[in-house]
């Protein structure tokens, strides 16, 4: 009986993704916001569909890709783009404006209280402080502001956005493809904002198709292509994965505190990994389809790409293991880098164009995927010494023989993790020779793929000539945790260079605090070993 | 047999690591293998020394650390400042005072590569083994020396300049905007009943003259449509060098460089107006080494892989019988 439980849990979870991924059917009488957002639209410099273009706005603004109005009722992201566009009236009281800083709040001499979200309509009158204090606070650098400073800038932001929306799509001055002059797109949209206003939802849906048809003929590959990335916008395919991940990881845990489950709850979690797998790979693929570009082009991608990796070859590593740690490894990887990328989604388009220098296709899968492979393969034999050292010294469970078999995983996976370092760094070199006149540059992230390559061949020259054994190895690994995390996404905090793509300042303290974490798993390694519970002393 | 308390959790058994080092170097050498006989010669020990991991280890140690606080300086005090300090440098200096007083601290990146590319040599060649098995090795390090060589010629040799050009302009000539060097004149001035001439000078970018000229017809921006974000730039020059009977178009944009006479094009910008092309020229005599290090390590990386998957093969084989 216990032997279906895995088949069990996979179909429920299928169930459940069916369930999440269902598209409600349409009354007669309402509008048809999904047709109204697959057609294309020109926002920086890429034909997107109004869809992606109200979710990243809704995004940068509020912070979530739907809005939960007052009365209980959510709206999603197409939903209240078109209430933007079409019903200013309306629209100027949904609560959209996220200000959660005292100081800016007592602004407008308010007192911070239950709400967070604050409508156009309630900001309207101190506009002109917003823009004074915005503009003061953004003549200081970024680091160093203030957290009143960073939030006036980002509200302040905010509103620059939804109202750069109304402008791009206003009735009347409707910007399209084909240069200014009376359109037959102004007039359809016209027309919609009358229908819509009005509430005639016939007309507007009508039209909708008209104008969804005008874009075929016009240019038909964006059409199409802005009807596949509403789907994949509705599939999400890269959140669900994140949940399936911790799902996944919560199996394992279980198959190890669980007594008499431990093969059943194992096998559940593999059949979980595989589905999360399967939904990260056509995500991936999906995005590739539709920038026509390798699956590395920005920092949110690569930290997807890094997901992907560290998942397939986890996978590859519990083969050989057989005892949960390799399905452990992944699923934590997995769960973890998502989560980064989600934080990363925040600030736009995750599609966007890309800027000259980075304008071929060639380099970008050849140095940039070698490259993130190398990453991945350090964050896994991070992972699996840090299954190690933990298991070693608070649980009995690790035998000579299972150390020995993590301890020959780690090492072949570390080799993996030089070769492709290695490699990815010249052939890093190389593009910048073609590219910029000079082989190597110093710069902040070329340093950080020197430094993942230097400690490579340290571990590997340590370990040939017998300066480290089993546990040096171990530790040694786990600090390359540390130096992968500096040279991914320490050195992007920088600022400096051509590889800045992407201040986070809010995830500094995270990266702080995952380095402690690794630093202080290092320092627990170092006890010695007849302390660790494991130790062949305390087996007897 | 009891284990002794200070033994790794899992104590190697016969199935040890073996890494295809083993098969290249003398186990005379190897650290914890038996110590060298005292009789040993003092050439000898200092041979040993020199081509030991050891000072390997060292070596990539404190390259990490270099590395590391480099970049972290580099925020503060800029790329190219930071490099000619850091990396660029025999020692790092500290200054002292204010009397210009400065003590070295680090040894600075040439001194590091440097002894790397001695040690690695001396590896080599004082532990050489004509096995094909360790062929894989030798020319993965032959290729890191390459590129530590080539990465010191190119710091002392190479030569990198600038040419702004304007649609429609030629020029003969590019400049280093970073190095300014005075040039004067002599100037008559002829006034009723006599003549004087003094000299005027003034400050201008250090000129590198070229023996052929540069025109450009047309200097193209494309940007992604609605926006700010460059797409693609290129210039189309016209190559005119009477000294060898050149006379012809080409076309120079991003990713895409032009070789001519020793010195490489690069596309790197335009000027504030956006109608003058911005080029990088570089001289570089050592630009091969890279590519010969590329070719070797590829090589090398390939055998090295092979082999030791094959040996895995044999062992899971030979287990499993």
């Amino acid at each position: 009986m216990k032997r279906y439980v895995p088949w069990f849990i996979l179909v429920l979870v299928a169930a459940w993704l069916m369930l999440n991924w269902r598209i409600p059917k349409r009354q007669l009488n309402d509008f048809d916001f999904r047709k109204f957002g697959e057609i294309p639209m020109l926002e920086n410099g890429r034909l997107k569909p109004i869809d992606t273009v109200a979710r990243n706005a809704l995004l940068i603004i509020r912070g979530r890709q739907n809005l939960r109005l007052d009365n209980g009722k959510t709206l999603s992201a197409t939903q209240w783009f078109t209430d933007v566009i079409f019903n200013e009236v309306e629209a100027n009281k949904h609560p959209v404006f996220c200000i959660q800083n005292p100081e800016v709040l007592g602004l407008f001499g308010w007192t911070q209280y239950n709400r967070k979200f604050f409508s156009h309509q309630e900001l309207e009158p101190y506009f002109w402080k917003i823009e004074e204090q915005a503009l003061l606070a953004e003549r200081i650098e970024s680091a160093r502001r203030s957290p009143y400073e960073t939030a006036i800038c980002n509200l302040r932001n905010a509103l620059l956005v939804y109202q750069e929306l109304r402008r791009n799509l206003q009735p009347g001055a409707a910007r399209d493809l084909w240069g200014g002059g009376v359109s037959p797109i102004g007039v359809v949209y016209t027309t919609m904002g009358e229908a819509y206003r009005t509430n005639h939802a016939e007309v507007f849906n009508y039209e909708a198709n008209t104008l969804a048809s005008l874009m075929m003929r016009l240019d038909p590959m964006a059409a199409s292509k802005a009807s596949k990335e509403t789907l994949f916008n509705h599939i999400a395919p890269f959140y669900r994965c994140l949940e399936l991940y911790l799902f996944a990881f919560l199996l394992i845990c279980g198959s190890w505190l669980v007594e008499g489950w431990t093969k059943y709850l194992n096998r559940s979690a593999l059949f979980i990994l595989l589905l999360a797998l399967t939904l990260h790979t056509c995500g991936l693929a999906a995005r590739m389809a539709l920038q026509g570009r390798p699956p590395v082009t920005n920092l949110y991608s690569s930290a997807v790409f890094i997901g992907w990796g560290t998942v397939f070859m986890g996978l590859i590593a519990e083969r050989f293991l057989r005892n949960g740690i390799g399905l452990a490894c992944s699923s934590m990887v997995g769960f973890a880098t998502l989560v980064i990328a989600h934080h990363l989604s925040a600030t736009g388009d995750t599609l966007e164009m890309l800027q000259a220098v980075l304008n071929t296709n060639f380099w970008l899968t050849t140095h940039v995927v070698t490259i993130t492979l190398g990453y991945s393969a350090m964050f896994l034999a991070g992972m699996l010494a840090m299954f190690y050292i933990v298991r070693g010294v608070f649980t009995r469970s690790l035998a000579p023989e299972a150390a020995l078999a993590l301890a020959r995983m780690t090492y072949g996976i570390l080799c993996f993790a030089a070769l492709f370092s290695f490699i990815g760094t010249i052939l890093g070199g190389i593009w910048a020779d073609q590219c910029w006149g000079r082989f190597w540059g110093w710069d902040p992230k070329e340093n950080g793929a020197l430094l993942i390559v230097l400690w490579c061949a340290i571990i590997l020259h340590a370990k040939r000539d017998g300066y480290i054994q089993q546990r040096g190895l171990m530790v040694m690994a786990l600090f390359g945790n540390v130096v992968t995390s500096f040279s991914w996404f320490g050195v992007n905090m920088l600022g400096v260079g051509l590889h800045s793509y992407g201040f986070m300042e809010k995830a500094l303290p995270w990266l702080i605090g995952f380095i402690g974490s690794q630093l202080a798993l290092m320092v627990l390694a170092a006890i010695p070993v007849k302390r660790w519970r494991s130790s062949p002393e305390n087996h007897r | 047999m009891p284990q002794r308390a200070d033994q790794d959790i899992g104590k190697p058994q016969d199935v040890k690591y073996r890494g295809c080092g083993d098969v290249l170097f003398d186990d005379v050498n190897s650290s914890k293998a038996a110590h060298a006989p005292p009789h040993r010669k003092r050439t000898h020990r200092i041979l040993d020394l020199v081509s030991s991991i050891k000072l390997t280890i060292v070596c990539l140690s404190a390259a990490m650390v270099l590395v590391f606080v480099g970049t972290l300086a580099q925020e503060r005090f800029g790329n190219a400042f930071v490099q000619e300090w850091f990396f660029k440098s025999t020692l790092v200096w500290w200054p002292l005072g204010n009397q210009g007083f400065r003590i070295p601290i680090f040894p600075g990146g040439h001194l590091l590569g440097a002894i790397l590319v001695v040690n690695l040599f001396a590896a080599q060649v004082h532990r050489f083994r004509w096995e094909w098995r360790a062929m894989g090795l030798h020319l993965i390090h032959t290729g890191v020396i390459l590129i530590l060589l080539g990465g010191l010629l190119t710091d002392l040799l190479s030569v990198e300049s600038q040419m702004q050009i304007a649609q429609g302009e030629t020029k003969t000539y590019s400049e280093d905007t970073r190095r300014m060097e005075w040039i004067t004149m002599d100037q008559k001035s002829s006034g009723v009943g006599h003549v004087t001439a003094f000299p005027t000078a003034y400050l201008r970018p250090v000129r590198y003259e070229k023996p052929y000229r540069i025109t450009l017809q047309k200097f193209t921006r494309e940007y992604y449509p609605g926006t700010e974000i460059p797409k693609a730039f290129s210039s189309h020059i016209t190559l005119s060098d009477p000294t060898r009977g050149v006379n012809r178009d080409v076309v120079i944009s991003m990713n895409h460089p032009f070789r001519y006479d020793g010195e490489t094009f690069y596309q790197v910008g335009f000027g504030r107006d956006g109608l003058s092309s911005i080029l990088l020229v570089v001289s570089n005599p050592g630009f091969a080494a890279p590519y010969l290090a590329c070719a070797a390590l590829c090589l090398g990386l390939l055998i090295q892989f092979s082999i030791q998957i094959s040996g895995y093969m044999q062992r899971t084989a030979a287990l499993t019988k």
